[in-house]
C-alpha cells in the first residue's frame, strides 16, 4: 500500500493597507489566490501539481490564519509561489508562511502555539482597559486550572469557518 | 539570534506610507532594516535623513534597527570623485548600481563601496564579467539584488528570474545579499519566503537563508569599517562619544575585571593595605 502524504501549511495572512485590516478571508477565495499564482509561476504544469490535492482546511478570519494542504511532491512549489500571491479578493495582502508540517494535527498544534503567542504579546501590548479585560478573559476561556477544570466557559464561537 | 535584515527599503515621499512600510517590515520579522535614497545624474545630494520614529512595543523597539542608505546610479559619464563627500558618508550603506559595463568595471575595482546593485526588471544593457566579479569578491564587495519588481510586475518578472539565475549561476551566491526594494508594504514578505524566493531565483539553501542573516551582517561591518575607520585599521572619535564600558581607556584607570558582575573601579584599590597590627603580648 502506497502511502499518500501531504504537506500542510501553516499561513498567515496580512493586510497591509491600514483600511482593509477588517477584510474577511474566505477558503474559497484564498484557494482561488492559490490557483492564480500557481499558474502565473509554474503555468498549467505548476497549477496541476498543486492543485492535485490542493486544500484551504481552515481559514480563522479573526487571527488571519489557515491551513492548507497540498500533495507533498508540491511543497516546494507552494512554498515558492505563497511570495507571489498579491491579492485576495480585490485586497492587497502578503503571506508568511508560519509552519509546513506533515498531518493536520501538527499544524494545528502550531496555530494553537502561535495565537498563544500573540494573545500573550497582545496583553503585554495593549493600553487599552477594555482591549485588556478582552483578551484576558479570551485567555481564561482557554486556560485550566490546576484541577485540569475549565475556569471560564467557552461560549464565543471561535472564528473557525 | 538570527537576526533578518532587509538593506533597500525605498526612501517614499509621503512619509505616513514610509512609516506603515517600515512597521509591516517589523511584523515580518526583519530586525535590521535600511531605508534607501537614490541619486541619479539629476538629483541633489543631501545629507542622510534621520531613522523615522515608529510606534512600536518594547521588545521591537530593542530589536529594530533601522539604517540609512544611499544608492548611486552609475553610468560611462559620472565623475565619481565626490564618492568621498561628508554627505555621503553621513549613510550608513554605500551602493552603486552600474548601468554599462564600464561603469561595472569601475565600481568593482576601483571605487570604494559596499555593495553593488542591479536592476533586474529589465535586460541589463551588459554582461557580468567574471573578471571583475573576482575583483570585486577580492576586495570584500558585496552583491544585491531585490525581489521586488519580480512581485510588483508581472511583465518585469520574466527579466528578473532571467538575470537572477545568470548572475546565481556565475557567483555562485557568494557575498550576495537580498532585499526588497520595497515601496509600499505590498512589496514586503516574510524572510522565511523571500528564502524561498532566492530557491527559485536558483541559490542553495544555506546560502539563501544566509543571503538575508550573515551576508547583510558582514555587509554592515564593511561598511562601518568604510566610514568609520582609516585603512580598516584606526577610528578617530570624540571623548564623548565613547560607550561608558570603554571609558576606562582614557581614564587611565584599571580595565573592569571580567568576573560576573561588573565591578566599579573603586577607590578601594588606591587604599594602602592595612597591616594586621600584631599585638604584642604585655606581659
Amino acid at each position: 500500500m502506497v502511502r499518500l502524504k501531504n504537506r500542510y501549511f501553516l499561513c498567515k495572512v496580512i493586510f497591509p493597507s491600514p483600511d482593509e485590516s477588517n477584510e474577511m478571508l474566505t477558503s474559497q477565495e484564498f484557494r482561488r489566490a492559490i490557483e492564480k499564482a500557481a499558474r502565473e509561476i509554474f503555468g498549467e504544469f505548476g497549477l496541476g501539481i498543486v492543485g492535485n490535492r490542493l486544500r484551504v482546511i481552515k481559514v480563522n478570519s479573526h487571527s488571519k490564519t489557515a491551513i492548507v494542504r497540498v500533495q507533498h511532491r508540491a511543497t516546494r512549489m507552494l512554498s515558492q509561489l505563497l511570495p507571489f500571491i498579491k491579492q485576495h479578493q480585490k485586497t492587497d495582502v502578503i503571506i508568511q508562511t508560519l509552519h509546513v508540517t506533515g498531518t493536520v494535527a501538527t499544524c494545528q498544534k502550531a496555530l494553537i502555539k502561535y495565537e498563544r503567542r500573540t494573545l500573550l504579546e497582545l496583553l503585554r501590548n495593549t493600553t487599552n482597559k477594555d482591549h485588556r479585560k478582552k483578551i484576558q478573559e479570551a485567555l481564561l476561556s482557554c486556560t485550566l486550572d490546576f484541577q485540569g477544570q475549565k475556569i471560564a466557559s467557552d461560549n464565543d464561537n471561535d472564528g473557525f469557518t | 539570534m538570527v537576526k533578518f535584515h532587509d538593506l533597500n527599503i525605498a526612501r517614499v515621499k509621503d512619509a505616513v506610507a514610509q512609516k506603515h512600510t517600515l512597521r509591516i517590515a517589523c511584523r515580518l520579522g526583519y530586525e535590521v532594516v535600511a531605508v534607501t535614497t537614490v541619486l541619479k545624474n539629476g538629483n541633489e545630494l543631501t545629507a542622510a535623513p534621520p531613522p523615522i520614529e515608529l510606534q512600536l512595543t518594547k521588545e521591537e523597539q530593542q530589536n529594530f534597527q533601522q539604517l540609512s542608505r544611499i544608492t548611486v546610479v552609475l553610468s560611462d559619464k559620472t565623475n565619481n570623485s565626490y564618492l568621498g563627500n561628508d554627505k555621503i558618508k553621513s549613510y550608513d550603506i554605500l551602493a552603486v548600481q552600474p548601468t554599462t559595463e564600464k561603469s561595472f568595471q569601475v565600481a568593482c575595482s576601483e571605487l570604494n563601496v559596499d555593495l553593488i546593485t542591479f536592476d533586474f526588471s529589465t535586460w541589463l544593457g551588459f554582461h557580468l564579467k567574471h573578471q571583475y566579479v573576482q575583483t570585486a569578491l577580492r576586495l570584500g564587495k558585496y552583491f544585491e539584488f531585490t525581489y521586488g519588481p519580480a512581485i510588483r510586475d508581472t511583465t518585469c518578472r520574466r527579466y528578473v528570474f532571467q538575470n537572477t539565475t545568470d548572475f546565481v549561476q556565475r557567483k555562485e551566491g557568494q557575498n550576495t545579499i537580498i532585499s526588497s526594494g520595497a515601496e509600499w508594504p505590498t512589496d514586503l514578505r516574510a524572510p522565511y519566503d523571500v528564502a524561498n524566493l532566492a530557491i527559485l531565483f536558483g541559490m542553495k539553501e544555506g546560502q539563501a537563508k544566509s543571503s538575508l542573516t550573515s551576508t547583510p551582517r558582514a555587509l554592515l561591518l564593511k561598511a562601518a569599517t568604510r566610514r568609520l575607520t582609516v585603512k580598516s585599521s584606526i577610528t578617530i572619535g570624540h571623548v564623548t562619544s565613547i560607550p561608558e564600558k570603554d571609558k576606562w581607556k582614557i581614564e587611565g584607570s584599571k580595565p573592569p575585571s571580567t568576573d560576573a558582575g561588573k565591578r566599579q573601579n573603586t577607590d578601594d584599590h588606591d587604599e594602602p593595605k592595612k597591616k594586621k597590627s600584631k599585638k604584642l603580648k604585655s606581659n
